[in-house]
Order: structure tokens, then sequence, then C-alpha cells
């Protein structure tokens, strides 16, 4: 704990006790003895199930949605039995027809002995019509299990509880991603369910190499985090990196990845994302393909891929959709897009306040007009707009989405307009500024876009006190932090800085797929080579020629 | 303990803030509040001193309507687009800083397009004056120079009704300069550097006040209202003035400067007339589209003997008399015709600079120089003596390309 935690907490009232520090959510209270999963754990089922049952309910008993059913199979009813479950998580239909049909009527029909220790096994081996199923021999896995949506069946007589999956909850459709929509390319998108989710990876990439490994990440949501890589192709140090950090976290809950990205990045301080996330499947089966990991974590649909880039930040699923020619063009135009909404505002102050040389002599008398009676320096007056721009789009953003657009273009045009009439901004401002941010919606990616945004004030000061030299010097300072920047041991700025020239091909331009013959090499050390040479296609009776064969 | 790396870091943050903000700004200036100068003239005054004109660019003038709405054609208001203020002073730094008591805005160099030294101050020499120039970080290399035969301040306020300044007026002109090729003009840098060579001498091109034919005979006649008569005067670029290191040493008629423009390989577009081979008084113009020349020194017992190798090419623009242009032999024959003008031109300029003036203008030296680096040690000193003395042999290679939409001329009745 930081000290300033631990004033905080001087800082009580006294006679209040303290929630304890450690173990946050602990509180000691008789009445609601507070669980936990290990110390559950500890707790062995007896061959009794009411002695089970007991225990279940005095842990979850106060909760209105636990059904409990007692029933008794064997051809006498013989043996006394009960499935738990939580209401609302689970197919009852199913439950009713896979498992307390069978055991309560089916049971009784085909005469089912009543061989004391084997009943459960006999039941499960032979009565059951569940697939998904595994033996609780802990109070634990049984209150894990049912939190989780399965089914517990217990049968008197027997230490040992049957977990059965009957997840049955509802959940959000497949829908198109809204946060990265493409004219070209799939339409799916993650949803809030895991296991939906890694459904959608696996049904691109039917490999058996492809690993999802799953663990729980917080101590009270207990959220489940899946791992996926492709064995043999991503980097083992990688994977087990990432699993060492995964374990290390200690939190009570994950409620989006974004928890987790805080948790596991290489430099916490800095303005870059050093993790890419996304909601389009077709990207990390991409990046799965790469090298990279993915981290799904469950009730998102935003999966985490690493490591990270400022490349992969620039690029669009669309690039390898459409032909390379397109791809290459709009990468680039990514690019300029990219630079100028950190640069475009403080260049313009810089030129206009300091180098007025450096202006066309036309343009410049433009300005010295537009600028007439405009009653704010062009610092100021930059600040004003980017602040006005900056509201504009947060207040479009959680607008509903109907009103939400008619804000911001109204707002905008409304208020670029009568300012520009009061004489209050100058025309060259507005176009700037709006130039800047149709710059900067122009990223593929939101992260990187809003790292701009926030790095763009700073060099504005840093052009208005200083002119081209401060505009340089704070690009300097990007680049010297970012070249030092690391996710998960990839250098940030590769391939450039360490320059692999045989990345360029997916960096300058978007090569053609027959030409992309070998993975990144950051990432894919490990397997390079992605297919084989001279798949160029070419006109029939002339494959010898320029390829074709190899 | 946290809390002093905390400190450590704030204390950085604001030390870093502060170095950054406190020596910045110094040469901070808002583009409204510069007076951009695009003209500078410059003049002699009585007892020792210069005039000088600055012509500053009035931006609001340029804005369409109130408001600051939108930016119209220039000089849309109505309102004259610039100001002129002349002022006298013994250095011309002096006399700039003096206008600070008059204009509102600071005076900013960096974009002036045009400077106009008048026959007076040419006379005089104009090292003095370019000291100034070549030492002040605003003024560039770049714009233009002239030597005005009229008085500089007249010329800086004729009136113009396409360009909003007289400044720009001239700097346009200027830049058509390759459709006649009439003139040799100088960017100041270029011109400084000649005037410090030691072989070559400086020119630039003349500007003048012409009368102006369009102008309507009686001024004071009733005109419509809104209707502005064609100004009395208008400016004309006319020919080449040269000077002998600094001071100016004579002109050169457009004739003249176009034969300058031709040794030193500058020509790049104009008409040129050649008398027609049948009829003399009949002409045809040609319209040049490019020349290259090549200068050949060569040292024969002590004395230079230049060869001029020029190549042009050249359309048919038109002609007055007959010419069938469908025989090979009438091409190569206007093509001859073609080499005999150039011939003519060159020679002219050579006449002038060599016989009457005496200065190298036209690069000799420096082409003696590039061949013959050992003897030029020698040789440099003399030069001056040598220059007039240099035989020039000049080789014209010409080409006819094309004849326009028609080939033959038009006859009426002949169809």
């Amino acid at each position: 704990m930081s000290p300033l935690f631990n004033r905080l907490f001087r800082r009580r009232p006294p006679g209040k006790p303290a929630a304890q520090a450690k173990n946050g959510n602990r509180r000691q209270d008789a009445a609601r003895p507070v669980h936990s999963f290990d110390e559950l754990k500890q707790i062995k089922l007896s061959s009794s199930l009411n002695a089970n049952l007991d225990v279940l309910e005095s842990i979850l008993g106060q909760n209105d949605d636990l059904v409990v059913r007692r029933f008794r199979l064997g051809v006498a009813g013989q043996a006394g039995a009960a499935v738990v479950y939580i209401n609302g998580m689970v197919q009852t239909d199913t439950i009713n027809s896979a498992i307390l049909k069978p055991l309560m009527l089916e049971s009784r029909m085909a005469g089912f002995a009543s061989a004391g220790g084997d009943l459960l096994e006999l039941v499960r081996d032979c009565a059951l019509c569940v697939s998904g199923s595994s033996d609780a021999p802990d109070m634990g896995k049984v209150v894990d299990g049912v939190l989780y949506g399965n089914v517990a069946l217990m049968v008197d007589g027997e230490d040992t509880a049957l977990i059965m999956d009957m997840k049955g909850w509802e959940t959000r459709g497949i829908s198109e991603p809204p946060s990265e929509v493409l004219v070209r390319g799939p339409r799916e998108g993650f949803t809030e369910a895991l296991r939906t989710n890694t459904s959608m990876i696996r049904r691109r990439l039917r490999s058996p190499n492809l690993v999802l490994e799953s663990l729980n990440v917080g101590r009270v949501s207990h959220t489940e985090v899946v791992i996926a890589y492709i064995n043999g192709t991503a980097d083992p140090d990688l994977v087990s990196e990432v699993k060492r950090r995964l374990r290390r976290i200690d939190i009570d809950g994950v409620l989006e990845s974004g928890y987790l990205e805080e948790f596991i990045e290489d430099s916490p301080y800095s303005p870059f994302p050093q993790v890419l996330h996304t909601e389009r499947p077709d990207r990390v089966a991409a990046a799965l393909l790469e090298g990279r990991v993915a981290i799904f974590t469950d009730g998102t649909p935003f999966v985490m891929i690493v490591p990270a880039t400022i490349i992969s930040f620039l690029q669009s699923p669309e690039d390898y959709f459409e032909r390379y020619f397109l791809g290459t063009a709009i990468r680039l135009l990514r690019y300029i897009a990219l630079a100028s909404s950190l640069l475009l505002p403080s260049l313009y102050i810089a030129v206009t306040t300091f180098h007025q040389e450096m202006i066309p002599t036309r343009l410049l008398i433009s300005l010295a007009a537009a600028r007439e009676g405009v009653p704010f320096p062009a610092l100021v007056e930059a600040f004003l707009m980017e602040f006005t721009f900056e509201a504009l789009r947060e207040a479009g953003i959680r607008l509903p989405r109907a009103v939400g657009q008619a804000v911001s273009i109204v707002g905008a045009l409304v208020i670029g307009q009568a300012a520009v009439q009061a004489g209050v901004v100058s025309p060259l401002m507005v176009i700037v500024v709006a130039i800047t941010g149709i710059s900067s919606f122009a990223s593929p990616v939101f992260n990187l876009a809003i790292t701009m945004r926030l790095l763009r004030f700073p060099m504005m000061l840093l052009a208005g006190t200083l002119g081209l030299f401060g505009v340089m010097a704070g690009i300097l300072i990007i680049l010297i932090h970012m070249a030092g920047l690391r996710s998960f041991g990839a250098p940030y700025l590769a391939p450039l800085a360490p320059f692999h020239p045989g990345d360029m091909k997916d960096v300058a331009v978007r090569a053609p797929w027959w030409a992309m013959r070998r993975r990144p090499a950051e990432t894919g050390k490990l397997n390079p080579h992605r297919q084989p040479p001279g798949q160029k296609p070419s006109p029939p009776g002339r494959e010898g020629r320029g390829g074709g064969q190899w | 303990m946290v809390n002093r790396r905390v400190k450590i870091t704030l204390t950085a943050f604001v030390l870093l803030t502060l170095a950054v903000s406190q020596p910045g700004c110094w040469d901070y200036r808002e583009v409204e509040r510069l007076g951009i100068v695009l003209a500078t003239g410059v003049d002699t005054a009585p007892g020792g001193k210069v005039k000088v004109v600055v012509q500053t660019i009035v931006p609001s003038a340029l804005v369409r309507g109130a408001g600051g709405m939108g930016m119209g054609a220039p000089g849309f208001s109505g309102v004259k687009a610039y100001r002129n203020r002349v002022v006298e002073g013994h250095t011309i730094s002096e006399a700039l800083r003096d206008l600070s008591r008059q204009t509102p805005r600071q005076l900013f160099f960096a974009h002036d397009q045009v400077v106009i030294l008048s026959e007076s101050l040419a006379r005089q020499g104009v090292k003095e004056v370019m000291d100034y120039f070549e030492r002040s970080i605003q003024v560039r290399r770049t714009p233009w120079l002239l030597v005005a035969r009229a008085d500089p301040v007249t010329l800086l306020d004729l009136p113009g009704r396409v360009e909003v300044t007289p400044a720009s007026r001239i700097f346009n002109i200027l830049n058509e300069r390759n459709s006649v090729s009439r003139y040799a003009v100088q960017r100041l840098g270029d011109f400084m550097e000649m005037m410090e060579s030691g072989s070559t001498h400086p020119f630039t091109a003349v500007i003048d006040m012409v009368p102006n034919p369009a102008s309507p005979e009686e001024h004071t006649k009733k005109m419509p209202e809104g209707h502005v008569a064609e100004p009395r005067e208008n400016m004309r670029i006319n020919g080449t003035a040269v000077f002998r290191r600094d001071r100016l040493a004579g002109w050169l008629d457009s004739r003249e400067s176009r034969g300058l423009l031709w040794v030193r390989s500058q020509v790049r577009g104009g008409v040129i007339e050649v008398p027609l081979p049948e009829e003399k008084d009949k002409k045809a113009a040609l319209e040049i589209l490019r020349s290259k020349t090549r200068l050949q020194p060569e040292i024969r017992e002590g004395r230079v003997l230049m060869t001029a190798k020029i190549k042009t090419e050249a359309n048919l623009a038109e002609t007055t008399g007959p010419l069938d242009l469908t025989r090979p032999e009438t091409v190569a024959g206007l093509e001859r015709l073609l080499a005999e003008a150039v011939r003519g031109e060159v020679e002219a300029a050579l006449a002038k600079a060599q016989q009457e003036y005496r200065v190298d203008v036209f690069g000799f030296g420096e082409a003696v120089h590039r061949k013959y680096p050992r003897q030029w040690k020698t040789m440099k000193k003399e030069w001056e003596d040598m220059f007039p003395a240099v035989q020039v042999r000049v080789q014209v290679e010409s080409k006819i390309r094309r004849s326009g939409m028609i080939t033959n001329p038009v006859e009426p009745g002949q169809r």
C-alpha cells in the first residue's frame, strides 16, 4: 500500500473501525460469514446429502435465486439426490429433460441397481445426457460451478458432486463492431460472452496448434481470462511472460480488459498505448498468425493483443482485405493524418507567430488580413478552438446517437461560423482545427488518436513559446520516449527502430499477399516463413516467366 | 520516500516550464502586427543622405465585406491596399527605424519582392546601399533588383487595376520575363554576388515610366459613375542597366539585352523577327522555344578567343510574306535566317559591352577561369583590359520545329 493510502486511512475519524486494508472486502459480520474460495476448497464434501446441502445453504442460502431441487432416484427411490443451480443462469428446460427426467423416471424403469459406492459413477456414465460434466470433491468447486451457471448434482452417500455445464444466460447477439467499422471485411464483432468470442477465433483458425488457456483473475469477480496463441508460431517466452504478468494481478474485480491492461503494460507512465485492443475477430486472428498473443476477458467485447507497436495501431484490417494499391495509399494517408493530428495546430502557431518568412507571400497577406481584429494571440486562439472542438466531440460521443451527431455537426458549424463572424477567431484557425479533428478521426484505433489529442496541447504550448524550435524539441522528446518504450519485449518503434528492412512490406506499403512471405521480425522469429515464394499470379501459359513455379 | 520523489518531480516540472517559457517568446510577433513590405525603393537625397521608399500592404483592404468573412479578390473593398512611406537618412537602417515613428506596424522585410534603385543612386555607386541589404537578416536574396529611370516614389504609386500593389505588379511583370527575353533582370543576391566577383560585372533590368497610349485624351471628359479611366502612365521594363562593379556604366536596349541573354544561356522564350528571303520588307516572326549556350574559351598567344555555341529552337509564329513551308529548303532557309538574327543580337550586345562600356557582363572571365584556372591567376588582374580585346566567335545552330496550326501562309481564294 502506498503511503498516500495509509495517510488517507489515518485521517479517518477514530472509533469507526476501518475496513481492513488487507482483503478489502472482508468485513467481519456474525450473521453473514464471508467466504473465500481458498477457504471453501478446504471443505470436503461429506457422504451425507443433508450435511452437504446444509453447508451449501449456509454459504449461498440467502440468495433467492438459488434453486435446490431434491428428488429420489433408483428403482424404489432409495437414494436421495439434489440438483443445485442459480436461477436465470442455466437452461432450465435442459435440466428438466437431461438431468431430472433420466434420473427420476428412466432410472426407475431401467431398474437401476442400488450399488452404494458406484451410484454416482453409474449415474454419470449411464443416465445423464449432459456432455460437459466434472467431479467436484470439495465445496469450493461446487460453489464456483454453481455461480458460473453450472448445475451441481449431489447424491446421498457420495462425497463427490457432479458439476454439469448448463450455462444458459441471456447474451447480446453478435453484431458489427461499432468502434471498428469496415467497408469490406467480416461484419462480426466480439460480444461480452467469452466463449462466443473464443469460438470466433477457433472458427477462423481451425488448427490443433491454436491454444486457448484460461485463468481466473479477480478475487470477487473471478473473471475468466483466456490467453490465445498459436503454438509453434508465438514465442514461448512471450506466452509465459503474458501468463506471469496476468497471474501477478491481485484485484477484486475485472470488469473490462482495461483493468488488466494497466496491470500488464510495460510503462505505466507513458501516454502511448502499449496494448492493442480490438473488437474484431479477424484482427485477432491475424495477430495470432503473426505470432502475437491475444488476451480475452470475460464480460467485454474488447480483446487485447500483445505485443503492440506504434505501427500496429496504424494498420486497419481493411488494408489487408482491399487490394494492395488501395491499402498502401490509405496507409500513407493515415500516416500523414497522424502527423497532422499531432502537429498541425502547433506548426500553425509556430509559423504564424515566429516564422512569418516561411509563409508564401500571398498566404501571409491573407493570414494577416484574416487575423486583423482578432483579439487573441494565435496560441490562445488555438487553445480556445481546440477546447471547443474537444468539448463538442466529447458531447457528441456521450449523447444518444441521434442527438450526438446533430450536436457535433451543428455545434461545430454554428460555433465556427459565429466565432469567425464575431471576429473572435480567424477563419484559418477554424480550418486548422477542423483538419486536425478530421485527421485524428482517421486513426484506425481510437487509442492512439487519444494520445495524439493529448500530446497536441503541450506541443501547442511549445510552439507558442519557442516557435519551430519548440516543435522540433517536442517531436524529439516524443521520439526519444517512443524509442525507449517496449511492449512485452518488442521495441515500440519496431520495425522502424530497430530497423527491419524486410518488415517494410507491411509498414511503408502494404505488399500484396503473395509477396508477404515472412512474418514480422519481432514476433515471428520462431516461425518466420508465412508462405512459399513464387505465388504471384500470371496469365496461363506464362507461368514459367513471372513466377508460378518455384 | 514517495513524497520526496513527488517533490523533485514537481520542482523539475516547474523549473522546466519556466526554463521553456521565460526565454521563449522573445521574438514572438503576431502576423497582424507586421507591416509586410513588398517593395523597397532607394534614391539619393541631398546632403549625402539616402531616400528610402517602403511599400507595405494593408491587409484589411484585401478582405471582402466586414467582419473578416472570406477572402475576396485582391483589393476588393476598393480601398487602396498599400501604403508607401518615404524617409531619409544617412543609413538605410536608421531611416527605416525612424519610420516606426510613423507606422503602427513593425516593418517586415522577409517578403520584399522588388528592390528599386534610382538612376542617380546607381550612377553614384550602390555598394553602400548593398551593405544594408546583404547584412539584414530579414531581406532575402530573392527580391528582384531594378534600376529606375523614373522617380521610384512615383513608380511605386502608379495606379494599377489588376494587381493589388505596384510591387506585385512589377513582380508579376518580371515573372513573364521569358515570354519576351528583352531584358536581363537579376535577383538581389545574384546581383551582389556578381558585384563582388572579380570577373563578371553586374547588370539588371531597367524600369521606366512610359505614357499610356490607352489613356483617353481628355481625362476631364465626363465619365459614367464608377468608371475609372486608364491612367496616363504605365510602367515598363525597358532594357538592361550595365554596371562597372557597383556603378552604373550604361544601358543596353532590348535588342542588346537579348544578345546578353543569348550569351548567358538565359533565353527561354520570346519572339524574334527575321526578314523574309524573297521580300526583305516582309517579316516572319519566330517563337523561341529553348536555347542553350556553351562558352568555349581558348588562349592563343596570350590572347583569349571565345567561342559561343548557341543552340536554339523556334516555331514559326507568324509570317507577313510568302513562304512555302512544304519545301525543306524554305525551312532550312528560315533556320539560317534565325541563326543570323541571333548572331546579330549577340554581336550588338558584344559591341556595346566590349567597345563602349568595356565591362564583362557575359561571364567570359568565369569561363576562362573554369577552363584555365592556372593562367587565370595572372590574367585576373589584367582582365579589365583584356576583355575588350577578346575575340568572340558566335556559332548558332538553329532549328525550326513547327509552323503552328497551318503550314503555308494564308492565301485568299486559293482553295
